[in-house]
C-alpha cells in the first residue's frame, strides 16, 4: 500500500520536475548533444575548462573508489543515500536532476539498482554513459543455505581443522539442501537475484576488479589525464592489497570451528568465499520476502548445532528479526555493512570495520 | 500427535509470536466490532500509515518511536472524529483525507530529513510477528488490557452512542466525546499491534474476524466474544499453518481469517435484515453503511 502511494507521489514529482528539465536544460542540452557526438574529444574540452567530471553513482560505496581514482578531475553524487537500502530504495525528482546532468554513471549492475530504469525513463533518458563496474565478473553459484551445493561442503572439508566437527557441519549441510530442494530451490535462486548474486564488491579481490573499471571508464572519456588516473588506481588498488594483507592476518585469527557466518540477507558469499568463512544461512533470503516459521526455526537449529558464534546484522534493516533468532539459538549480533558504509566512511574503512567485527564476533 | 502441537512450541520466538498473535486477534476483534458495524474497515490501515509519520517525527525529534507513532495516530483519530463532525463529510471520507495527507507528510519527512545513516523505517511499518520481543509482549496486554477494560466499562454507553449518537446525545450522554474515545482505543489497539505484528496482520485482525462473527448473530455482545474466538482461532491456525507449511507467520494468520470468513458466508446462515444491538433496545433502523 505504502509503495503505491509513494510511487504515486514520486510520479507526480516526477513529472513536475521531468517538464522543468526539458524548459530549463534546452541549450544544455544542444552543448551535450554536440560534444557528446566527438566521443573523447569531450573530455579533452571539459578537462581544458578546468571543469570536473560529473560522475553520478548509485550506491554509496563507489563515491570512494572514484574519488580515489579521479581525485580532482571529478565530482561524485551517489543516488542512493548513505545508510538507505539499495533494494528497495525509491528514487526522488532531485535523483532524475542528478542522472540527467551527469557526464557518466556508475553502476554496480546485476540487477541490484532494480529502481534505475524507471528513473532513466522520468529523467527523460540520459547521454552519460552507464558503466557497470561489476562488469567481467560473474556469480560462479557460491549460496548460501543450500541454494547450491557446489563449494559448501568441500569447503567445509578443505579447511576445517576439527574433523568431526567439519564432517558434522557437511551433514547439516545436507540436511539443509534437502529443506531447500523441497520447498524453495529453485524459485529463491532465480526470483532473489536473477543475474546472479551482486555483492563482489565486498571480496577485495573484486573490489579491485571494480577500481580497474572505473579506471578504465575514466581514461577513456578523459585521455589527457590518463596518467593522473593510472596513478591513483595503482596507489588505491596497493591501499586495498595493503588492507587485504592486513585482514588475512586478523582473519587467521578465526579458530577452524569458528569459521561459520550466519548474515542479514545474502551479501556475503564472495566475503565469505575470500576469507575462507562458510554461510551457513541468511535470515532473510532476499529484502522484502519473509521467511517462514520454520526456515526461522531450522536456522537457529543450525547455528546452535554448528556452533555458528555470532548473527551478523547490517544497519540498514530492522535489527528485530535477527535478534530474535539469534536470541533463540543463544548468541550475539554484530553489526557488518553491506551496501552502505557508516557515515563520514568510504569503501575501505567500511570493509576494516566488517573484517574487525567478523574477527570479534567469531573468535 | 502432542508432538505436532508441541514442536513449534520449543522455540521461544515462536511461542512468543504465538502468544502475540492471540492476544492481538482478540483485542482487535473486540475494537473490530465497532469498526466493522460502523463500516469503516478503512481505519486500521489509516492509522498504522498514519503511525508511519509518527514515527518519522520521532525519528527526526529524537524520541522514543513508539510513543511517536501513538501520539500520531491518537492526533489523527481526534482530527478525522473532529472533522466529519464539524463539516459533516463521511467520517470514511474523513479518514481517506487524513490517512493520505500525514502519510504523505511522513514521506516528505523522511526524504527531508533524513540525508544520512538510518534504517529502513518503513521496516518498523512491517513489523514481524516472528520478531516479537519479551518487552512487546509486556506492551500488548498492558495497553490492550486497559482497551478492553475502557470498553467493559463502557459498553453500554459506546454501543448506545455508536449507533444513535443524536438520541445518546439527548439522553445525556457525552455522544461525541465518546466517539472520540472510541477512535482513541483504536489508535492505541492499532499502535500497539502494528509495531508488534505489521500492518497487514493489524488491519485483517481488526476487519475480518467480527465480520465473520457478524454474519452468526445479531446481538453486539454475541458478535465481540464471537469475533474475538475467529480472531484467536485464526491466530492458531495460522501458527501451525506457517510453521508446517513455511510461511510467514503473518501472511499466513490472515489467509486463515479470511478462510474462515469465506466458509461462514458461503455455508452460514443468511444474514437476517433486522440488526439488534441487545434485547430489548430497539433495532438499529438506521445501522450505518
Amino acid at each position: 500500500m505504502y509503495l503505491n502511494f509513494a510511487a504515486v507521489l514520486f510520479l507526480a514529482f516526477a513529472f513536475l520536475a521531468a517538464c522543468v528539465d526539458d524548459t530549463a536544460d534546452d541549450d544544455e542540452a544542444v552543448d551535450d548533444n554536440t560534444t557528446e557526438e566527438t566521443g573523447t574529444a569531450d573530455g579533452a574540452t571539459g578537462e581544458d575548462d578546468g571543469e570536473p567530471i560529473n560522475v553520478v553513482v548509485t550506491m554509496p560505496f563507489l563515491p570512494s573508489m572514484v574519488e580515489a581514482v579521479g581525485d580532482t578531475h571529478v565530482d561524485v553524487e551517489s543516488i542512493v543515500p548513505q545508510g538507505v537500502d539499495a533494494h528497495t530504495y525509491q528514487p526522488t525528482p532531485g535523483d532524475a536532476r542528478l542522472i540527467s546532468d551527469a557526464d557518466i554513471i556508475f553502476v554496480n549492475g546485476l540487477g541490484l539498482e532494480e529502481f534505475l530504469d524507471g528513473l532513466i525513463d522520468s529523467a527523460g533518458g540520459v547521454d552519460a554513459p552507464v558503466i557497470e563496474v561489476a562488469d567481467g565478473l560473474q556469480d560462479e553459484g557460491i549460496k548460501v543455505n543450500g541454494n547450491h551445493d557446489h563449494g559448501d561442503d568441500d569447503h567445509a572439508d578443505d579447511h576445517h581443522h576439527d574433523d568431526d566437527h567439519a564432517d558434522d557441519h557437511a551433514d547439516d549441510h545436507h540436511h539443509d539442501d534437502d529443506h531447500a530442494d523441497d520447498h524453495q530451490h529453485d524459485h529463491d535462486h532465480d526470483h532473489d537475484y536473477p543475474y546472479g548474486n551482486p555483492h563482489f564488491w565486498l571480496s577485495p579481490v573484486h573490489g579491485i576488479h571494480y577500481v580497474e573499471n572505473i579506471y578504465e571508464t575514466l581514461a577513456a572519456f578523459d585521455p589527457d589525464n590518463d596518467a593522473d588516473y593510472r596513478l591513483n588506481a595503482d596507489d588505491y588498488i596497493a591501499e586495498i592489497e595493503a588492507f587485504d594483507e592486513w585482514a588475512q592476518e586478523q582473519m587467521a585469527q578465526i579458530p577452524g570451528e569458528n569459521r561459520f557466518m550466519v548474515t542479514f540477507h545474502d551479501a556475503f558469499p564472495y566475503f565469505a568465499e575470500h576469507y575462507d568463512l562458510d554461510v551457513v544461512g541468511v535470515i532473510i533470503r532476499s529484502p522484502g520476502r519473509e521467511p517462514g516459521a520454520q526456515e526461522l526455526a531450522r536456522l537457529a537449529d543450525e547455528i546452535r548445532e554448528t556452533g555458528v558464534p555470532a548473527v551478523f546484522i547490517e544497519p540498514q534493516f530492522n535489527p528485530d528479526l535477527a535478534e530474535a533468532i539469534a536470541d533463540e539459538a543463544g548468541v550475539q549480533t554484530l553489526l557488518i555493512y553491506s551496501d552502505t558504509p557508516p557515515e563520514g566512511a568510504g569503501y575501505l574503512e567500511m570493509m576494516k570495520s566488517n573484517v574487525e567485527n567478523v574477527v570479534e564476533g567469531l573468535s | 500427535m502432542i508432538e505436532f502441537i508441541t514442536e513449534p512450541l520449543g522455540y521461544s520466538f515462536l511461542l512468543r509470536g504465538f502468544a502475540a498473535a492471540i492476544m492481538i486477534g482478540i483485542i482487535c476483534a473486540v475494537v473490530g466490532t465497532f469498526v466493522v458495524l460502523k463500516g469503516l474497515a478503512f481505519i486500521g490501515d489509516a492509522l498504522a500509515h498514519i503511525a508511519f509519520t509518527g514515527i518519522v517525527a520521532a525519528f527526526l525529534i529524537g524520541f522514543s518511536f513508539y510513543l511517536g507513532a501513538l501520539a500520531a495516530a491518537i492526533i489523527a483519530a481526534l482530527g478525522i472524529g473532529a472533522v466529519s463532525q464539524r463539516t459533516g463529510v463521511s467520517t470514511d471520507t474523513s479518514i481517506g483525507i487524513f490517512f493520505s495527507g500525514i502519510f504523505a507528510l511522513g514521506v516528505v519527512l523522511m526524504s527531508i530529513g533524513i540525508q544520512s545513516y538510518t534504517i529502513d523505517l518503513f521496516s518498523y511499518l512491517f513489523g514481524d510477528i516472528l520478531s516479537v520481543r519479551q518487552s512487546d509482549l509486556i506492551s500488548i496486554l498492558i495497553l490492550g488490557g486497559i482497551v478492553l477494560a475502557i470498553i467493559a466499562v463502557l459498553y453500554k454507553e459506546l454501543l448506545f452512542v455508536s449507533f444513535d449518537p443524536v438520541v445518546a446525545e439527548s439522553a445525556g450522554l457525552p455522544a461525541r466525546w465518546m466517539q472520540m474515545l472510541l477512535l482513541v482505543l483504536l489508535s492505541v489497539t492499532v499502535v500497539v499491534s502494528v509495531q508488534a505484528v505489521g500492518i497487514i496482520l493489524v488491519v485483517a485482525m481488526i476487519v475480518t474476524p467480527s465480520a465473520t462473527a457478524y454474519l452468526l448473530t445479531d446481538r453486539f455482545g454475541v458478535m465481540m466474544i464471537l469475533g474475538a474466538v475467529f480472531g484467536a482461532l485464526s491466530a492458531t491456525g495460522g501458527f501451525y499453518l506457517s510453521y508446517y507449511a513455511d510461511v510467514p507467520s503473518g501472511g499466513a494468520i490472515v489467509l486463515v481469517a479470511t478462510a474462515l470468513f469465506a466458509i461462514v458466508a458461503v455455508i452460514g446462515p443468511k444474514r437476517r435484515s433486522l440488526w439488534k444491538l441487545t434485547s430489548g433496545e430497539p433495532e438499529a433502523a438506521q445501522r450505518p453503511a
